[in-house]
């Protein structure tokens, strides 16, 4: 295969990376890593790759009106010094930890991501009253505390798996600040762009961002997004949902799999 | 009803950043594969390889560099945003977030 053809079949499954992410809300670089070991790229390549694709996604969905009226910024940012912290401790650690490891977690991870999709439309249906910004002193404290340390952790998992740790944000601000669906997950795309870029520069220093590999995935999953979401305003995607969850969950198998026998 | 200046200033720079990373990404994509588009893929290593060899690889890293800077300028238009409304928490929280952004990329 040369490396024309490489790059057009990369081009092409993080275009399709890009609509799964949109339409199964679970984002593109947790999609994009598995696939691209699939692929016989190293994890770390494909995990620097994800986390600049991360930032193009999250940068051009905040602006979008959506993500403008229901981001919380405040609440975002107080919540962002433990993720960057977190990202920056984790992209550290990475070059010490085994593959195999990294591929058991990113398993156990998707496969948690896969869960928490599944069981979001009870949530959006049951929060979507109070949309309201809602001003950091209001929140209670241990509520912020308990919060923080949890964007912490998803911090110190988008650092060392390269992905930008967006369910577990949601689910954080969903269940322990209690804020709207709809302002969680607006809030998260405004702070995993800045966790993931957080990371980037130690993922560098370490060679595991090589551009000829990022630029076809970077591409494919910013346009697949686009195509995404105006396949999200005019269909119905309830089953194409089903079917991306059941493609991904395969995936997460496989690379538990792998990490089981280290054969990645 | 007028929009806040430094939230259009926000969205304008990432608007304008995006467009510059995405073009920059797509042009320096195309010079590569020009350049290096009929070689044999055969592993990650070699492509990591030949990134030296090509025309479009300071292009591709020109995209991704515009991405990280307009991350931080965003950041920053938010940080004196916060200041200007004289909240000063908010706004040192947003310049701890820059700061430490700016050393794991600088210091690295």
């Amino acid at each position: 295969m040369s490396i024309l053809e490489f790059s057009s079949l990369l081009f092409v499954i993080a275009c399709f990376t890009g609509i799964f992410g949109v339409l199964t809300g679970l984002g593109g670089g947790i999609v994009i890593v598995p696939i691209l070991t699939a692929f016989q790229v190293d994890i770390h390549l494909a995990m620097g790759a994800s986390l600049i694709s991360i930032i193009t996604l999250s940068l051009s969905s905040s602006t979008t009106q959506t993500n403008q009226t229901f981001a919380n910024i405040p609440v975002g940012i107080f919540l962002e010094t433990a993720a960057v912290m977190g990202a920056i401790t984790g992209a550290l650690l990475l070059p010490y930890l085994p593959i195999y490891l990294i591929a058991i977690v990113f398993g156990l991870v998707l496969q948690f991501s896969i869960l928490s999709s599944v069981r979001q439309p009870s949530r959006v249906d049951s929060q979507t009253t109070q949309l309201q910004p809602r001003e950091l002193s209001s929140f209670q404290r241990p509520q912020l505390v308990k919060g923080w340390f949890t964007m912490g952790i998803a911090g110190i998992l988008s650092g060392t798996l390269g992905i930008g740790s967006g369910t577990l944000k949601v689910l954080a601000m969903d269940r322990m600040l209690h804020l709207p669906y709809k302002v969680s997950t607006a809030t998260s795309n405004f702070m995993v762009g800045i966790t993931a870029a957080a990371s980037v520069g130690i993922y560098y220093s370490k060679g595991y961002i090589d551009p000829n590999l990022t630029f076809p995935v970077v591409l494919g999953v910013f346009f697949g997004a686009l195509i995404g979401t105006k396949i999200l305003k005019i269909a119905k995607t309830q089953h194409l949902k089903k079917l991306f969850l059941g493609v991904i969950f395969i995936i997460s198998l496989q690379m538990l799999y792998k990490g089981i026998t280290g054969l990645i | 009803m007028t929009q806040n200046p430094f939230k259009k200033l926000a969205l304008d720079i990432t608007r304008l950043g995006v467009l510059i990373s995405v073009f920059s990404v797509l042009i320096g994509g195309i010079l590569y594969l020009w350049d290096q588009g009929s070689a044999p893929y055969a592993t990650a290593a070699i492509v990591h390889q030949q990134a030296t060899l090509s025309s479009g690889t300071p292009i591709i890293m020109f995209g991704i560099g515009a991405l990280m800077i307009t991350q931080l300028l965003r950041l920053m238009v938010l940080m004196i945003n916060f200041s200007r409304k004289k909240q000063w928490g908010m706004g040192s929280m947003t310049a701890f977030i820059i700061f430490m952004i700016f050393v794991s990329t600088i210091l690295h």
